[in-house]
């Protein structure tokens, strides 16, 4: 049975490179973002996130290498890559003493939608984003989570295909994450594709489809989330409780091929398997067949953020 | 025991050593903080070396161009007499460029309200700020004082004329930089603080000699119209120039010079911890767009349109100006015959006249420069770039919407022209008919240049609001760059050839042509640039920008930044 054919690119770079004087912030970056994807962009602050947003977005223009977007050269096609993509930084860069529609029908003037279009746009927006009851509402009058709203709300005023988004959720309560990446995940399945950089990594391991890290402007890994975990992860781990006489399945674990470690840890038993691909059921088994009687046998999950702080370094530029 | 726990402890040996210190830290702790900033900053070193080098550089100019043809003693008080006034200048004009923002600054960003959650008092936030703000003027001011002591060894001045415009120069520097941070106290629009400083000192300084002109023949006036000169420190330097020295007037000027200013920052430090605080609702909304700007089809037009100052307020302003010029005009055509005050109405009304055109110069500047700097400095110019908009289209957008706001003062401004013209012809106060030529010339060259200075300052302003940190910056290199160059030129005339080398007439041309050439050479260039250099210059923004001194560093190095497109 042959692998189904990936998706489109929606967004390729190839060997993309930016400095900054001395400072490379990007060092020869390829990336990939499949159409449709929900992709999380991770790394440390300084990483390079921001500026590869930037590049992708036409502000900036890379010091080598080649970004697409869509099928359009960031630099030799800007005007058609920024009628396609929805750009949201990470910060407001709104205008405080502006109404709400006001600052939405502004931008839609920007993108040149015609006035006749514009209210009905303006307000198909607010309702996404769950703003509709705050239209005549000062912009300085908003809290951050609905000023938050209102960044994504322009950056859909033109029916962008590929949004670049910048910690949207930096700064929100919790309640206030949640339906961010609700609105998110909705705009997925109405084929957007959407590149999402944030700190809080386990909000992207639920929501993202792919994730890339990124350290000193260096791809470290890019692809699905799951795999993420298999490749980077060095062993599989596992909790074990037995009734009595820990010491005594210890010795029984450490006698097994398949476990590299075994250590009781706040009274349970961490064990450490050789490598990803050992099934973690000849824990149970090993212990049976042992005369020990288990109590509970539990695979630890290895989260993004440890594989994040596992793959990484912290380093910055 | 607290050291069994644990917990650090210091010697009491090493508290003794830190209290001193610790003492000092909580007087004045952000006067402090800021001096030692302003120390460590390269920039007010070299402006006080650029200073003394420019008074310098005078002084020779002065004494090899003027030593063959007069005294030593006179070149040396030539040369004291002109940069007492220049220096003078620029000490009133100060606190418009260099505090009137800085609080009301702090204000639009929110920080002010951080500092008064510490035990810090009105005072030392003030304090702190005019230090902060002023370190650079106060230090280039001290550079030029050895400078300006030259002609003392010439015996063309005495001593006590040198220390009396020092102290007049500073406390002049001191009353304008805190007018600006009084006003600043109480803003929140960096336009608004500019303008209410500018107001503050053109009141001070002209308005009030004004009305001590037009009073001064009033039967009675005598008991009180000293009282219109006190408080203008233009009057403390005439005083302090005067020989013989006149230390009534000096010291009563002075003194009141010096209470004004401390009445204005004890005021500003006693209202600050009021009125930081954003009314209620936090943010006012602006009001709406004259009828019609909906339909304007560029949206940064709409903005720009959006955001402009109340046409009730400029023209409240300006219709004030207009209407003195056109009291003094009525006044010098009423006047029987050619009497004093036929043509001291006339020359009041020139005066009003040429103030209005400065006030409506002023306020394209700072209009051209205000959209971009705040853009800017906000993050919605980035934004307003990954949109379709182009550079050219976001700048016809701001040139569209200049207009709209400056047309009106621009047509009242060459109205006033007119009207004088008028005046020199019907009723020629000067009698002489080259002399009246000369007066009708200098007129409808201010017409002209009105045309080109809007041409240059709607340009450069914009250039200059888009690459300057701060707002009162841009306005400030925008009129520097515009404005300044033909004053220059006069000046260096007169230091080198005398006050009689050279003729009104030559004058007249000279000022003429090289405010044409710096309006025409500064707006295109500034149009280039902004037709060129639109996306970079907001991109400096977020990039690494070199300091001037930075070059030296790379000296040797090979480049590792590449070349860009535009």
């Amino acid at each position: 049975m042959s692998t189904p054919a990936p998706p489109p690119a929606a967004v390729q770079t190839i060997g993309l490179t930016r400095s900054y004087g001395q400072m490379v912030a990007l060092n020869s970056l390829d990336l990939t973002v499949y159409k449709g994807d929900l992709f999380g962009f991770i790394g440390s602050n300084g990483a390079g996130k921001t500026t590869t947003l930037r590049i992708l977005a036409t502000f900036l223009t890379p010091t080598a290498g080649q970004a697409i977007v869509l099928g359009h050269d960031v630099v030799r096609e800007a005007d058609a890559v920024r009628h396609v993509i929805g750009y949201m930084p990470d910060f407001f860069g709104v205008y405080k003493d502006m109404e709400v529609t006001e600052y939405l029908d502004f931008f839609g003037a920007c993108y040149k939608i015609p006035t006749a279009q514009r209210e009905k746009t303006v307000n198909d927006v607010l309702e996404l984003v769950g703003l509709s009851e705050k239209k005549g509402a000062l912009i300085g009058a908003l809290s951050r989570g609905m000023q938050q709203r209102l960044g994504l709300a322009r950056v859909l005023i033109h029916d962008p295909q590929v949004l670049l988004l910048d910690e949207p959720a930096s700064g929100l309560d919790p309640r206030a994450r949640i339906e961010m990446m609700a609105i998110l995940q909705e705009l997925q399945k109405m084929g957007k594709t959407i590149i999402i950089s944030s700190h809080i990594l386990s909000e992207l391991q639920t929501l993202c489809n792919r994730v890339a890290i990124i350290e000193r402007g260096k791809l470290i890994y890019s692809g699905p989330v799951q795999g993420v975990r298999d490749q980077m992860a060095t062993g599989r781990i596992v909790w074990v409780r037995v009734k009595s006489d820990p010491e005594k399945a210890i010795e029984i674990l450490k006698a097994r091929a398949e476990v590299t470690e075994a250590v009781t840890n706040d009274g349970q038993i961490k064990v450490t398997l050789v490598d990803h691909e050992t099934d973690h059921s000849i824990v149970a088994e090993a212990l049976v067949q042992g005369g020990a009687r288990v109590l509970e046998v539990r695979e630890d999950e290895l989260g993004l953020e440890e594989v994040f702080l596992r793959v990484t370094r912290g380093e910055t530029q | 025991m607290e050291g069994e726990l644990g917990a650090p402890t210091l010697p009491m040996s090493a508290l003794a050593e830190l209290a001193p210190s610790a003492g000092m830290m909580t007087f004045l702790p952000i006067v402090e903080r800021e001096l030692r900033v302003a120390a460590r900053q390269p920039l007010a070193f070299l402006l006080r070396f650029f200073a003394a080098l420019v008074a310098t550089l005078f002084w020779l100019t002065l004494l090899g161009a003027r030593s063959a043809v007069t005294t030593p003693a006179h070149a040396g008080q030539t040369f004291f007499t002109v940069a007492s006034v220049l220096l003078f200048i620029g000490c009133a004009l100060s606190g418009i460029f260099l505090t009137a923002d800085a609080i009301s600054n702090e204000k639009r960003e929110g920080t002010l309200g951080l500092l008064f959650l510490t035990d810090l008092r009105g005072y030392d936030v003030v304090l702190g700020k005019l230090a902060s703000s002023s370190v650079r003027a106060a230090y280039a001011l001290l550079g030029v004082f050895p400078v300006l002591a030259l002609p003392l060894l010439l015996g063309g001045v005495t001593a006590g004329q040198f220390w009396r415009v020092v102290l007049t120069l500073l406390m002049t520097l001191y009353l304008s930089l805190v007018m600006g941070i009084a006003i600043s106290a109480f803003a929140r629009q960096s336009r608004t603080s500019m303008g209410a400083t500018f107001l503050g000192m053109l009141f001070l300084t002209a308005v009030l000699p004004l009305l001590y002109y037009v009073i001064e023949d009033w039967p009675g006036s005598a008991h009180f119209r000293f009282l219109l000169l006190w408080p203008n420190p233009g009057f403390t330097l005439a005083c302090a120039l005067e020989t013989p020295p006149n230390p009534t007037g000096y010291w009563s000027s002075l003194s009141v010079t010096v209470l004004l200013a401390t009445g204005m920052l004890l005021t500003a430090s006693r209202a600050l911890p009021r009125v930081w605080q954003e009314r209620s609702p936090s943010v006012r909304p602006l009001r709406r767009a004259q009828a019609g700007a909906r339909s304007i089809v560029n949206p940064v037009a709409w903005l720009s349109i959006r955001q402009q100052p109340s046409p009730g307020l400029v023209w409240g302003l300006l219709g004030a100006v207009a209407a003195i010029c056109g009291a003094f005009a009525m006044h010098s055509v009423l006047s029987p015959g050619t009497g004093r005050w036929m043509r001291s109405s006339f020359l009041l009304a020139f005066v009003t006249a040429f103030g209005a055109h400065q006030l409506v110069k002023y306020m394209i500047a700072a209009e051209a420069s205000r959209r971009f700097s705040e853009d800017r400095a906000s993050g919605a110019m980035e934004l307003l770039l990954v949109t379709p908009l182009t550079p050219r289209q976001i700048v016809a957008g701001q040139r569209q919407a200049l207009w709209r706001f400056a047309r009106g003062p621009f047509f009242l401004c060459a109205l006033l022209n007119i009207l004088l013209l008028c005046l020199l012809i019907l009723k020629s106060p000067f009698g002489s008919a080259s002399t009246s030529f000369i007066w009708q010339v200098a007129v409808l060259g201010g017409i002209i240049l009105l045309g080109l200075d809007y041409y240059a300052l709607s340009w450069v302003g914009m250039w200059h609001g888009l690459t300057r940190k701060r707002h009162h910056h841009a306005v400030m290199h925008t009129l520097g760059r515009v404005m300044l160059p033909p004053w220059i030129a006069v000046f260096v005339i007169i230091m080198t050839l005398g006050m009689g080398g050279a003729g009104a007439n030559d004058l007249l041309t000279l000022w003429f042509t090289v405010s044409v050439v710096a309006a025409v050479m500064s707006g295109h260039f500034a149009q280039s640039r902004l037709r060129d250099d639109f996306r970079r210059a907001v991109r400096a923004g977020v990039e690494h920008q070199e300091k001037p001194w930075e070059w030296l560093e790379r000296v040797g190095k090979p480049p590792v930044a590449a070349q860009e497109p535009a």
